[in-house]
């Protein structure tokens, strides 16, 4: 009998269906499509905290001044500006520019904007900018007056957060007005955030894209297939661990720049046996950071022995390699000095870094050799950031932190006082450096910075490791990419 | 009618339960939106600021109250980490798990019926024996890594889908809508489907032995009528029953294939929103959630009750 059963039907079936859907319409015309890891929080300059926003932020807003690609201070909103000889008073002439929705820039836009920027009730980065005294506008002009001279003022002029918004504008966090490049198309949650070109903007050269869309794609390995696959055309930020997937990729192109990020092993300078400085040195000497580079950014790091990045060009103190040789021998004997031949500790890992968690597994490995049992311990960050970063309840921990335009806000951190010194560094001439340098002309700054970041070194007040190399991957035939020392992403720039 | 106001007086309880647990759930957690929002950068006084403005400052007692009361009118609130409407969230993100949803259940059905038939009936070959081993595969996989798979093969390498993202109806089509979603369906529905095939397979081997299948085909009635009228209609009880439940687990696997393929879902806003402790939204997902499975049960129960008289509710 024939069996009435046809198993080959139904997959002919199957094909059938799946091949009518498969020959669908034609890809239509896409904007240049960024991948990003995570939304915006909002679009509010003075409200927002989130590094995604700032990076798409930096296209649609602008302040006075702003970053350039190299870390310096370029014109924005102000073609050119006065600093007086005393440091308290910066006058800045208004460039003749307009909003995205129509209306002129002028003076009482930018005191309106200054003002609400350090109002405590509305703005997150009030403290930041306390030391700013008043904000007057007079046609065309400008000027800010300072409490007391800051050097890092400019520089913190050209953050987002700084940006110029329209006095009469209302719910910036989801319908942003600027007077950037780009202007503000819609945000879909969890989909992509979408800008058009600004015809109207100040700059001689307009953008060459006239749509971009910030893709946002969670899954980084997702981001490649997508960007193989020519859905997305650029991914800003690749981890170094998945670089092998795009390096013989000759349909893309791999831009390295630094990252301008501090990574660290945190030691709790309060907690003993971190309060002695021969345990400190100890570890400092027993570090191997070209293994750790290749370990787990893959090569794609350089090391660091100080608490700033040499992307931080002028200020970067050359040469602290010294301090801390790499020296098994003294390293035992600091810690037989100390009273530790038998050092036990818990190191905090931050589960979502895959890279600080990498490390932290190598690192176990090299204090080994000095006879260091170091216990693994990965953390949520929720978990991270309230226990270890904010009650400062740990022993030791690898972390990485943000960069910013000026050394001063990477260095402040370990000043005893600062509330954001988790390390519980105390050093009273380190104290003493920074405050000095606070108030010192640039050439001095420059000095005191440097001998800043010797005390630090020769103190070990964390054990100094990376800067992972910003990996920025685009299909080839993209030009005009910039890694900027910042969180931010340049699209005006980008052209083919 | 009884029957349904004690049902729907369960149905209530059971979602507010729910959302009362995940409330102090997410209170026992280390750290609050405001220690997630500043991260590295932030200090004592940003932190009391902004926990000011998020209302996280009142007591505990008084922030369940308050979030009790709006639930009640139906205002889920404004999403902490997205600083819009919840229920705007909410609403662009259903219908994109229902559909992925619905058509993961149709894909899982589809492979499994057909491969359960033809399984349980006929003597043991190759195909067969093929067919149990690949079950045994898909249950294995994990569909993070199904889905990776699958987006090198089909979407990367062949280009016949994009390769992850949505795309609305509303401005690609309804096609290209379609498109963005059968990878992920499928990711989704091949676990589900191999659980299926065996679950086919084991009711109709069961009914198959039964008397009235072997009189049926002494009568002279066809294979074909006999397996797919008389066999599949009555271990198909069993199938629902197990279907059902695969749907509920289903809701669950998308917050992973909506991760992997970058879809604008419910399980994506809720992961993101238990990481950044989006209280406001994680409250609002969970509602709705549980009262999408729990009322999703209960006419399912009613259901069954209809299709097979023997179930009979007190």
């Amino acid at each position: 009998m024939k069996p009435s059963l046809r198993p080959k039907f139904l997959v002919f079936l199957g094909i059938l269906v799946w091949s009518l859907v498969i020959a669908g319409s034609a890809a239509a015309q896409q904007p240049l499509t960024i991948a990003i890891p995570t939304d915006p929080d909002s679009f509010d300059p003075h409200r927002s905290v989130a590094a995604a926003t700032g990076e798409i932020a930096f296209n649609i807003y602008e302040g006075l001044v702003k970053a350039g690609p190299d870390g310096s201070i370029q014109p924005a909103l102000s073609s050119q500006w006065d600093i007086s000889d005393d440091g308290l008073t910066y006058t800045f002439q208004l460039r003749h520019a307009y909003f995205h929705d129509g209306s002129r820039v002028t003076s009482s836009d930018v005191v309106f904007s200054l003002n609400r920027l350090r109002d405590p009730d509305i703005s997150q980065r009030a403290g930041e900018y306390g030391v700013i005294e008043s904000v007057t506008g007079l046609d065309g002009a400008v000027t800010i007056q300072l409490q007391r001279p800051h050097g890092p003022f400019l520089a913190s002029l050209a953050e987002v957060a700084a940006a110029v918004i329209p006095e009469d504008a209302e719910n910036l966090a989801q319908e942003p007005v600027g007077t950037g490049p780009y202007t503000f198309v819609e945000w879909r949650p969890n989909q992509e955030v979408r800008l058009q070109r600004f015809e109207d903007h100040w700059a001689d050269v307009s953008p060459h894209f006239s749509v971009v869309s910030f893709a946002i794609v969670p899954d980084d390995n997702a981001a490649i297939l997508s960007l193989k696959s020519g859905q997305i055309d650029i991914i800003p930020r690749l981890d170094p661990s998945l670089a092998h997937q795009v390096l013989d990729d000759r349909s893309l192109q791999v831009i390295p720049g630094p990252m301008n990020l501090v990574q660290l092993m945190a030691l709790n300078n309060q907690r003993p046996p971190f309060d002695d400085v021969r345990v400190r040195q100890a570890l400092a000497k027993a570090v191997d950071r070209e293994e750790l580079i290749v370990g787990a950014a893959w090569g794609h790091g350089t090391a660091l022995y100080s608490g700033l990045s040499p992307a931080m060009e002028v200020y970067y103190r050359v040469g602290l390699e010294a301090v801390h040789n790499r020296d098994l021998d003294a390293a035992r004997e600091l810690l037989r000095q100390a009273g530790q031949e038998r050092l036990e500790f818990t190191l905090d890992l931050p589960a979502p870094y895959q890279i600080h968690v990498q490390t932290g597994e190598i690192l176990a490995q090299q204090l080994a050799a000095i006879g260091v049992r170091v216990h693994l311990n990965i953390i949520e960050w929720g978990t991270w950031l309230e226990r270890v970063y904010n009650q400062r309840d740990y022993e030791a921990t690898i972390v990485g932190l943000a960069g910013r335009l000026d050394p001063h806000s990477v260095l402040i951190r370990y000043q005893s006082d600062s509330s954001r010194n988790f390390f519980n560094f105390n050093n009273e001439t380190y104290d003493q450096l920074i405050d000095d340098a606070m108030q010192a002309t640039e050439d001095d700054r420059v000095e005191l910075y440097q001998q800043a970041q010797e005390i630090l070194a020769h103190e070990a007040a964390g054990i100094f490791i990376m800067d992972p190399e910003q990996l920025a991957v685009m299909r080839s035939g993209l030009q005009g990419w910039y890694n900027y020392p910042v969180y931010v992403i340049d699209a005006a720039s980008l052209y083919e | 009618m009884r029957y349904v106001i004690t049902k729907s007086g369960a149905l209530l309880a059971a979602v507010w339960f729910t959302a009362t647990l995940t409330f102090f759930a997410l209170q026992v957690l280390p750290g609050d939106p405001a220690v997630l929002i500043l991260g590295t950068e932030g200090d004592p006084a940003m932190l009391e600021s902004l926990r000011e403005q998020l209302g996280l400052s009142l007591p505990l007692g008084q922030r369940y109250w308050l979030w009790l009361v709006s639930v009640l009118q139906l205002d889920f609130g404004v999403s902490i980490r997205y600083s819009r409407p919840v229920s705007q969230l909410m609403a662009s993100a259903l219908p994109v798990t229902l559909f992925l949803a619905a058509l993961a259940v149709t894909t899982a059905l589809a492979l499994a019926v057909p491969l359960g038939v033809y399984t349980s009936v006929g003597r043991a070959n190759p195909m067969r024996a093929a067919i149990g081993l690949l079950t045994h595969l898909g249950m294995a996989m994990p569909s993070f890594w199904l889905g990776m798979l699958l987006i090198q093969w089909i979407a990367v390498e062949r280009g016949w889908f994009p390769a992850g993202g949505f795309f609305r109806p509303s401005a690609a089509g309804w096609g290209m809508a379609l498109r963005s979603l059968l990878l992920p369906a499928l990711t989704l529905a091949i676990p589900r489907a191999a659980i299926l095939t065996r679950m086919v397979r084991a009711s109709m081997k069961q009914v198959l032995a039964e008397d009235y299948i072997r009189t049926a085909r002494s009568k002279g009635v066809s294979r074909t009528r006999t397996y797919f009228l008389h066999a599949l209609r009555n271990a198909g009880l069993n199938i629902s029953t197990v279907a059902a439940i695969q749907m509920t687990q289903l809701l669950v696997g998308t917050i992973i294939v909506e991760q992997v393929f970058s879809l604008p879902g419910m399980g994506r806003l809720l992961l993101a929103a238990v990481l950044q402790r989006d209280l406001p939204l994680v409250q609002g997902l969970v509602v709705v959630g549980a009262a999408m499975i729990v009322s999703f049960h209960y006419v399912f129960d009613l259901l069954l009750g209809w299709l097979d008289p023997r179930i009979r509710f007190e």
